[in-house]
């Protein structure tokens, strides 16, 4: 049996008894010479594998389960695809969320502590679908894009686009592409998913900080 | 009333990729999205390893997850928005491959990108530096059949289906209302959601059927 065979063979043990694989480290346990035969095998073995077992406790903290759980964010959010779109860009700049954060701030004039950290607050509700994007000012989206290295229309604009809900197929279609900044805010009034969480700053005491995340 | 019969985890282990899939847009059509969540997560589950093998056959260590979460989900937004085509394996590799492309396409464009520590740990932590040549025959075979179907649409099908495509078959993944916006704006044809829905429609139909056939007609079930 040839050496490519048998990691094939040990990795398809492991993969069909529910064990955890790592199909980076099989790569990496041949010379690099024989890598892309090894890669090509193992390629074609999971394109006809069985289904891997469901197993909730190597899900949790999967990277599926973060791909999942962002799409779903913008799905189910009032950020439209800030929840995907945000945390990609920001790993692509290799920008650390508080790094990038403090840079937002310092960019929007704020460097006190407590006015970063209430800074750190809105981009959070930015990166989880939390915050509708049409209060987001576009002193904000400029200073954002600059810093992930991207164009401020188009992350305004992945900000303000809905996906096709969470209803039913058909019927969810009518929904409009690029919605109202009013529609969004009755939205957010009439209960919808992340609403809940929406800033109730808006009521009282409103600062400059509030302003540039809601007053759009 | 719906006839969506909702699965507990060990019901929806037990269903195929594309079972899971079509279970996701039936929870989505029944106006139960919750109950095609775990549906979905079971199948992120499944196609991971086989991310992370075409992701870690052709890029670098330190890039590799922000790649896989990004094939993944690609994915899932096209398992969501009912557009998986075909076999989900299939389909994901394609996107794989596109992704792995776009990565290479990025890195030309920017030749000034200084890696960073641990980018490179050394010229045997990536091999195949090109990006994949050969692919699996079943991709192929679903961009040829997507290819013959398309030809036989008129041009207003051509461009109502390229915009509502998802980006695995090369399409712009928008929704009905987008289409039917850029129809107007950019092809000068008036059309509406419901229509969009209808010529996707078909058009899955008809490409489902082209691949059973395959390229010279034969019935591969024969």
């Amino acid at each position: 049996m040839t050496e490519i065979k048998r990691l094939i063979e040990e990795f398809a043990a492991d993969y069909e008894a529910g064990a955890a694989v790592r199909p980076e480290q099989l790569l990496a346990r041949v010379e690099p010479a024989q890598r892309q035969e090894l890669a090509e095998e193992l390629d074609r073995y999971l394109m006809t594998a069985p289904a891997r077992r469901w197993d909730p406790k190597a899900f949790e903290g999967s990277l599926a389960q973060r791909a999942v759980e962002r799409v779903y964010e913008s799905i189910e959010g009032v950020s439209g695809a800030w929840p995907e779109v945000l945390p990609r860009l920001r790993n692509r700049a290799r920008i650390k969320r508080a790094a990038l954060v403090e840079r937002l701030a310092g960019a929007l004039g704020f460097t006190d502590a407590p006015r970063v950290e209430k800074v750190a607050r809105y981009y959070n509700r930015m990166e989880h679908g939390l915050l509708p994007a049409s209060g987001v000012s576009r002193r904000v989206i400029e200073a954002l894009a600059a810093i992930l290295g991207t164009d401020p229309e188009q992350l305004r604009v992945a900000g303000m686009r809905r996906g096709e809900g969470t209803g039913p197929a058909q019927p969810a279609f009518a929904r409009t592409a690029y919605p109202d900044a009013e529609l969004i805010a009755e939205d957010a009034d009439a209960g919808e998913p992340g609403a809940a969480a929406a800033p109730r700053e808006a009521e009282a005491g409103r600062d400059e900080i509030d302003e540039l995340f809601l007053g759009g | 009333m719906s006839d969506f019969e909702r699965l507990d985890e060990l019901g929806l282990d037990r269903l195929s990729d594309e079972e899971l899939v079509a279970y996701v847009v039936a929870a989505r059509a029944a106006g139960q999205p919750d109950a095609g969540r775990r549906a979905v997560e079971i199948l992120a589950f499944r196609l991971q390893p086989l991310v992370e093998a075409r992701v870690a056959a052709k890029v670098a260590p330190a890039l590799r997850e922000d790649l896989v979460m990004t094939v993944l989900e690609s994915f899932v937004r096209s398992a969501f928005d009912g557009k998986v085509i075909a076999s989900v394996r299939a389909f994901i590799s394609t996107i794989a491959r596109r992704r792995i492309a776009d990565h290479y396409r990025s890195r030309e464009r920017n030749p000034d990108q200084v890696p960073l520590p641990g980018e490179h740990g050394g010229e045997e932590d990536i091999w195949g530096e090109e990006p994949a040549t050969e692919d699996a025959t079943a991709v192929l075979e679903i961009e040829d059949a997507i290819e013959r179907v398309l030809d036989r649409r008129s041009a207003k099908h051509r461009q109502m289906i390229m915009l509502y495509a998802p980006e695995p078959m090369g399409g712009e993944n928008l929704n009905g209302a987008e289409v039917v916006e850029r129809m107007l704006a950019e092809h000068g044809e008036s059309t509406s959601v419901d229509n969009v829905a209808q010529v996707w429609r078909r058009f899955r139909v008809d490409l489902e059927k082209e691949l059973a056939a395959g390229e010279d007609g034969v019935d591969r079930d024969d």
